[in-house]
């Protein structure tokens, strides 16, 4: 016979069971003598009695904590919802501004929209100006540093809606929305799009 | 692609509003604003720099975190400064507060913790029961008012005996009336443990305090 578990009689002196549905209790007598035991313990516990302080305590203790905490610094929040979303779209968009930009006199050049057979395109590709190596491109390799801060396995789930550009843009602060104007003013003025 | 760079640049311009966060002084205006205020939206203006959401916070948890801070150290004078310290550590750590529990249950995690850590460096002075003045005995005569300090006396006695775990999970459970998904919540266990501290805590009681 087993008897009961530690679960079950802490359940009991919960009241969130009930002794009627346990019918092992009905026929143990030991398993009762140790409800009864732990059920007066319980009680006694209870003639603890945390004292009540005055309610001018009160008034002080808030006082004392208000004063200790006005010379913290403000709690901010470390993650901020959008904080990934805002460093991937600034790092796509100045990336989208800046490849657009290397590629934008092939594009206006020489590529026409519309079919291409496969030995034209080949051919076109030869005589395409080559854009500048990536590498060399300073805005490019700011763009490369944001992006690599991006964990791409959490953002994974956050998928681009219409209007989050907005959202996110509309949340910067004065610092980061100043950075991104800087990054593309840099982007159209070098490249002139 | 000019004309929506363009459009970028307008957004970052004067024109928009900035909605960064801002500090601003809170004054008894401001308190009165947020009386009303959800523990959430309390811990949404504590983040954006409104201290006197703060105050409010206090003032709905400071009972119940000095009650448990008390029953840990068992005299006023350590309750209060350990009660000051939780507050000023939830403060500090309010950024870090994501909301799955509930604020109540994490700033009893944070009594605990800071309550176990003091234990850790120093024992309490235990406080004479005729120094517990503050407690309301008009409706008592003397004798039960003799019983129940005696009580009082073997109880908080015993209770300091007893392990960590199995103290706090009983002091949160019998005293502070939390459930026993919020004992676990608070000591960082499975629900099953907290029970099986509890059961622990009275059995080891039980030994400590006699008959009962």
């Amino acid at each position: 016979m087993s008897h009961l578990s530690p679960d079950t009689f802490v359940d009991l002196l919960d009241g969130s069971l009930a002794e009627e549905s346990l019918p092992h209790l009905k026929a143990c007598q030991a398993c009762r003598q140790q409800l009864a035991e732990l059920r007066a313990t319980w009680e006694a516990a209870q003639g603890f009695e945390a004292p009540e302080p005055s309610p001018l305590f009160w008034d002080h203790f808030s006082a004392r904590v208000h004063e200790a905490v006005s010379t913290e610094p403000l709690p901010t929040r470390g993650w901020r919802p959008f904080a990934h979303w805002r460093m991937a779209l600034l790092a796509a968009g100045a990336a989208a501004v800046l490849v657009a930009a290397a590629l934008g006199p092939l594009r206006t050049d020489t590529v026409s929209r519309g079919t291409v057979a496969p030995e034209a395109a080949a051919a076109l590709a030869d005589q395409a100006p080559v854009a500048e190596p990536l590498q060399e491109d300073d805005s490019l390799g700011f763009v490369a540093d944001l992006a690599s801060n991006i964990n791409w396995d959490n953002s994974a789930d956050s998928v681009l809606t219409h209007g989050d550009a907005d959202r996110v843009l509309a949340d910067m602060d004065a610092g980061e929305r100043a950075e991104l104007r800087r990054l593309l003013d840099e982007a159209l003025g070098n490249r002139k799009i | 692609m000019v004309d929506s760079a363009a459009a970028v640049l307008q957004w970052t311009g004067e024109g928009v509003t900035d909605v960064t966060v801002r500090e601003r002084e809170s004054g008894p205006a401001d308190a009165l604003d947020m009386a009303e205020f959800s523990e959430a939206e309390l811990v949404a203006a504590c983040l954006e720099g409104r201290r006197g959401a703060f105050d409010l916070i206090v003032e709905r948890h400071r009972r119940p975190v000095y009650q448990i801070c008390y029953r840990f150290m068992g005299n006023h004078e350590d309750a209060s400064d350990l009660s000051q310290e939780v507050f000023l550590r939830a403060f500090r750590g309010l950024k870090n507060f994501k909301g799955g529990s509930t604020l109540g249950t994490w700033l009893h995690r944070i009594a605990v913790n800071t309550c176990l850590n003091r234990l850790a460096l120093k024992t309490p002075r235990t406080e004479p029961i005729d120094e517990m003045q503050h407690v309301d005995t008009r409706s008592e005569s003397a004798s039960e008012r003799l019983l129940r300090d005696e009580r009082a006396v073997k109880v908080r006695a015993a209770l300091a005996r007893l392990p960590k775990k199995q103290r706090a999970a009983l002091i949160l459970r019998t005293y502070q009336d939390l459930s026993h998904q919020e004992v676990a919540e608070v000591l960082g266990t499975s629900v099953g443990a907290a029970k099986a501290n509890v059961f622990h805590a009275l059995q080891n009681l039980k030994k400590l305090l006699g008959d009962v």
